[in-house]
């Protein structure tokens, strides 16, 4: 890539949740494992019951998690621009839980699960980083979920 | 998640036919495809390397400099100096012709001569006939004969030969780049299978290549060690040498084996066992390889079914000759695979529908934006 370009495309790399404490030159070595993709508005990112192969990571845009039906308890979550999702189905080497689709126009980065474990394995500063901002996330979306249940039954 | 069935009938009939076409046209440009296939060896040899280099602190394209560099430095030298040495011994190549020649018609003639003698019907068939030639007279002529053609291919593969490094440099070094290229023209709808097409093409042919490399090194040591026992001279170079012959199967076995029993014969003229002990070692080695080396390195992971394997050889030779002979396995488990992965993608009606559905999008956001330019 041109070295005019690399710098901004990497600092988009950089807003990513999962990749905020990587230094640039990090940046790189994650950058050569991306696969870009954009989404139409609608258009269905991944579906319910599909292989979990890859981890997204939302550039530009929103998508919304659609759980199936019978999972009544289950409710629809966003994530925009810097967020990530697909973790579940990586890590569980599950199928998909819920469909994904794109509120509007949609740049994402995809990293392939295989890419993904052999980064964890080689680069163990990346792993590091990248582990403990998904920790970090992971926690996150845990209290907005305890605290979703707790104010539910008052409101 | 989805569970996919093991590819059935007609994904093998159609994987069968389609590898008969590409070996077909493999043999049609088998100038490309050899430097192809030893710089895709090469490359699956080479890669756990680099990476160690680069899991050391070394950026990819440096760790690929170095690891290329001094790899291809060695070689370099290890050709110089055997190239040095085969110009050297040229002049003896005649007579090293004519002497093993003549070892092996010394070893027929005196087992015929043996079965004739137990069997006395067999002295009206003549059968010492083809080997009473005289010695220098036969040597010299398939000396004249084959070794200038021989000299002369070498001559013509060399350019094809020096593609080997240029190619693997490049498959180290852009192979990634070069993915992610061909995944960019791929539709949303088959991106994930796409990406898991290409790790399953690239899983199956690295087990192949280094299975190869792991049975080559295990038949080396196999033959050298038996040869060495029984007395026979230079049995390293022989036992790598009928290895690398074994990679065409069963014609490279059987030429590998003349080879051996060829130089045996002419070692020891007077001791017929010992040419008859070296043609028990080969066929205990070859039982080795078809039943413990070959499970425990190529066939642990190419997933195929022996009767199929032996099928496919039959059909590649007659398609594509040796070249068929050779690539048949490999050009199978990888057809294989791939037809499995499209099989999923036509079968699975959610993900064409997933297909339609992003296309009827697009094209109903370029109709609106076409009436808002309009």
């Amino acid at each position: 890539m041109d070295r005019s370009k690399e710098r901004p495309h990497l600092q988009e790399l950089k807003n990513l949740s999962l990749f905020r404490e990587l230094s640039f030159n990090e940046l790189r070595v994650v950058d050569e494992l991306l696969h870009e993709r954009v989404y139409q508005r609608c258009e269905i990112v991944s579906d319910v019951g599909d292989a979990g192969l890859g981890l997204f990571f939302i550039v530009s845009g929103r998508v919304k998690a659609v759980p199936p039906p019978e999972l009544v308890k289950a409710t629809v979550v966003e994530f925009g621009a810097g967020e990530f999702f697909g973790e579940m189905a990586l890590f569980e080497d599950a199928p998909r839980m819920a469909q994904i689709v794109a509120l509007e126009e949609t740049r994402c980065v995809v990293l392939f699960r295989t890419d993904f474990f052999a980064l964890l394995q080689k680069e163990k500063n990346v792993a590091v980083k990248i582990l403990f901002e998904y920790a970090r996330t992971m926690t996150r979306r845990a209290r907005r979920i305890l605290v979703g249940e707790v104010q539910q039954p008052g409101s | 998640m989805k569970q996919f069935s093991q590819p059935g009938a007609v994904t093998w009939s159609v994987a069968i036919v389609v590898t008969c076409l590409v070996l077909f046209v493999f043999q049609k440009i088998i100038w490309l495809l050899v430097p192809g296939l030893l710089a895709l060896m090469l490359y699956y040899c080479i890669r756990p390397v680099v990476e160690r280099s680069v899991r050391r602190g070394l950026s990819q394209n440096a760790a690929v400099n170095l690891v290329v560099g001094i790899f291809f430095l060695i070689t370099l030298v290890l050709v110089v100096r055997a190239g040095l040495g085969i110009a050297a011994r040229i002049a003896d190549w005649r007579a090293g012709t004519a002497r093993y020649v003549e070892g092996g018609q010394n070893l027929m003639r005196r087992t015929i001569a043996s079965l004739e003698q137990r069997i006395p019907a067999l002295q009206q068939a003549h059968l010492g006939a083809p080997f009473e030639r005289p010695i220098d007279e036969s040597a010299g002529e398939f000396a004249m004969k084959h070794l200038g053609p021989i000299a002369i291919g070498i001559l013509e593969w060399t350019p094809s030969l020096l593609l080997v490094p240029y190619l693997t440099y490049f498959m180290l070094k852009d192979g990634n780049r070069l993915k992610k290229y061909l995944v960019r023209g791929v539709p949303n709808a088959f991106f994930e299978k796409t990406l898991l097409l290409f790790e399953r093409i690239d899983e199956s042919l690295q087990n192949y290549f280094q299975g190869l490399l792991r049975l080559t090194l295990l038949d080396t040591i196999s033959l050298a060690a038996g040869l060495w026992i029984l007395g026979v001279s230079h049995p390293l170079l022989l036992g790598l040498g009928c290895a690398v012959l074994a990679w065409i199967p069963y014609v490279g076995s059987i030429a590998g084996c003349i080879v051996v029993v060829l130089v045996a014969a002419t070692d020891y003229p007077d001791r017929m066992g010992m040419a008859y002990g070296c043609l028990g070692l080969f066929l205990v080695v070859r039982l080795l390889d078809d039943f413990v080396y070959m499970p425990l390195t190529i066939g642990r992971k190419m997933h195929l079914h022996p009767v199929l394997g032996v099928l496919m050889l039959f059909l590649g030779a007659s398609v594509a000759g040796a070249t068929g002979l050779v690539l048949a396995l490999p050009v199978l488990g990888t057809v294989a695979v791939v037809g499995e992965v499209i099989a999923q993608i036509v079968t699975d009606k959610r993900l064409r529908a997933r297909y339609r559905h992003a296309n009827g999008l697009a094209a109903t956001i370029s109709a609106a934006a076409l009436r808002r330019t309009g």
